[in-house]
């Protein structure tokens, strides 16, 4: 029997995390949490942590020689930064959507097939199923379903960003980190990929960083506000966009330019 | 009303395609032109010289120091290509040997600057001062070693590592250090991989053919003792050729198996079909 979780559950609580590049400490002691289910949208100056934070929380820093983790995040309650933690399964329950979408070599359903077929899935039935499904919950079956044995790298940018959004919930994770999804679109596909994520909220928590702040605005439930590496605030989405509580959030909201 | 021409930059796979056609036809005349001196090498010898040549395995003849620098490449070139390749993709994921990765790359990149010319040299004149009797299987693997590093840093230029954009785009799926190297690394370098390869095989030519000159001197002086062993050809040819044919016929054997591997490569380019999107990013 499977246990029905409460929106209001929360599925990940991050804890004083540090993260340092050599001597260089790009977060400073962040800590806040996410309920299941919800969107968090982190927004921030260019340089202020966004895609370091989300990198931390499926430990692709680990990736980086040159990077320090210090903190604590935990899943449903699990510490995910001790060493006797599975990563490759850690980034199945945690998936990640890059803001460039590099395609995989192969076709656009081995692209879409291929966390299932990593983790050892041979059966082409189950693979072909899975690629439907996938398609199907980003309503882009219509549109790709036909040209699934094209080479994925020849598909235009935009069918590659929802691509690699297909190819992420493939693999059913739990938790979606989304880096600037709409990075390089033009309005219209932009909207296309943000319809896209509109639909992943019922399903996943969503954390996703953005420099649209209308972007933030529409998708989030909640918002947080960084900048030098630091949340300065956090609330939710309408509050803060409406009535910021610290000058900095409010200054950066009216675009004025960030203080050196 | 004519419309002014808008300049429209040549994308690089047209470029490609443009200039190979003249490479290769740079390296077909070059061929063209070995085959003439070595043809005209054996005219101004005579008659005798060619047939010998041709014909039979006598001592002024090119066969030999050909065959034996073309067995040397064709014994050294899968061992290095193998343990080249695998080295290279074990490279590729830092989680396979940790941090340490990237101080191995930058030594095998140091050592594979070195010529295969002088570390094959190295490796034959140390074992001749340790009494080493010349073989062309003990050669082969003098030049298999040798050329170990510079294949590693090859093959390791052409797959990259997990660190890049692909690889962490696997990575983030999920994928073990052994699926993203197999996977997704060796897939997409696909044919640069056999480029890295090609480019390994014709330095090793080099270095066999010195390899096969100096064999050939050791046996020399070897006091009569017969240095053969194993693969007789190694150095039959040495212990009774004129020092000028060995050299020269070896050159050129080189020459032309160096020309056959540009001419292999760049068929290779030509037939390649374009797998990157040119849509701008």
């Amino acid at each position: 029997m499977t246990e029905e979780r409460t929106p209001l559950e929360t599925k990940i609580e991050v804890g004083k995390l540090n993260v340092w590049f050599g001597e260089h400490r790009a977060l400073r002691d962040i800590s806040f949490s996410a309920a299941t289910k919800t969107a968090t949208s982190l927004i921030g100056p260019g340089g202020c942590g966004k895609t370091t934070l989300l990198r931390a929380l499926n430990r692709m820093h680990d990736l980086n020689p040159d990077a320090r983790v210090q903190g604590s995040v935990k899943i449903d309650g699990a510490e995910m930064l001790g060493p006797g933690v599975d990563t490759s399964r850690l980034r199945r329950v945690v998936g990640m959507i890059f803001s460039a979408p590099t395609m995989l070599p192969g076709t656009v359903a081995d692209n879409i097939a291929f966390g299932l077929a990593a983790r050892g899935v041979r059966n082409k039935q189950t693979l072909a199923q899975a690629c439907e499904r996938a398609l199907r919950r980003i309503a882009l079956w219509e549109q790709v379903g036909r040209t699934l044995q094209a080479q994925a790298a020849t598909l235009p940018l935009d069918l590659q960003k929802r691509v690699s959004i297909a190819r992420a919930i493939a693999i059913e994770p739990e938790i979606l980190l989304i880096d600037d999804p709409t990075a390089g679109l033009d309005p219209v596909a932009a909207l296309a990929v943000e319809d896209v994520l509109a639909r992943l909220r019922r399903d996943h928590t969503l954390i996703i960083a953005t420099n649209d702040l209308q972007q933030a605005a529409r998708l989030a439930d909640v918002t947080m506000f960084m900048s030098g590496g630091e949340i300065v605030e956090k609330g939710e989405t309408p509050l803060l966009f409406n009535k910021p509580g610290d000058l900095r959030t409010e200054a950066f909201l009216a675009g004025a330019p960030p203080k050196s | 009303m004519a419309m002014k021409a808008i300049a429209v930059p040549k994308p690089r796979d047209t470029l490609q395609q443009s200039v190979l056609p003249w490479l290769l036809g740079v390296c077909v005349a070059i061929l063209a032109a070995s085959a003439i001196i070595i043809g005209g090498w054996l005219a101004i010898n005579g008659l005798t010289s060619l047939l010998a040549a041709v014909l039979s395995w006598t001592s002024s003849g090119v066969w030999r120091p050909l065959t034996a620098t073309l067995f040397i490449t064709l014994l050294a070139l899968p061992i290095a290509a193998l343990v080249g390749g695998l080295a290279a993709g074990a490279l590729a994921d830092e989680r396979i040997f940790g941090a340490g990765v990237r101080a191995m790359r930058r030594w095998l990149t140091l050592l594979g600057s070195i010529p295969t010319i002088v570390i094959a040299s190295a490796i034959v004149v140390v074992a001749g001062a340790i009494g080493w009797q010349p073989t062309l299987t003990g050669a082969s693997l003098a030049v298999a070693i040798a050329s170990m590093p510079l294949m590693t840093a090859l093959a390791a230029s052409v797959i990259g590592s997990s660190a890049s954009p692909v690889g962490e785009a696997a990575i983030a799926l999920g994928a073990s250090p052994a699926v993203v190297v197999l996977r997704v690394l060796l897939p997409r370098a696909g044919l640069r991989f056999g480029g890295a390869i090609t480019l390994g095989a014709t330095n090793m030519i080099g270095g066999a053919a010195v390899v096969a000159i100096a064999a050939g001197a050791l046996a020399q002086g070897s006091s009569g003792q017969d240095p053969i062993g194993a693969w007789p050809l190694a150095v039959q040819l040495w212990l009774h050729a004129p020092v000028v044919s060995q050299y020269g016929a070896t050159a050129a054997g080189a020459l032309v198996l160096t020309m056959l591997l540009w001419l292999v490569q760049g068929f290779g380019l030509l037939r390649a079909t374009p797998t990157t999107s040119t849509e701008s990013r």
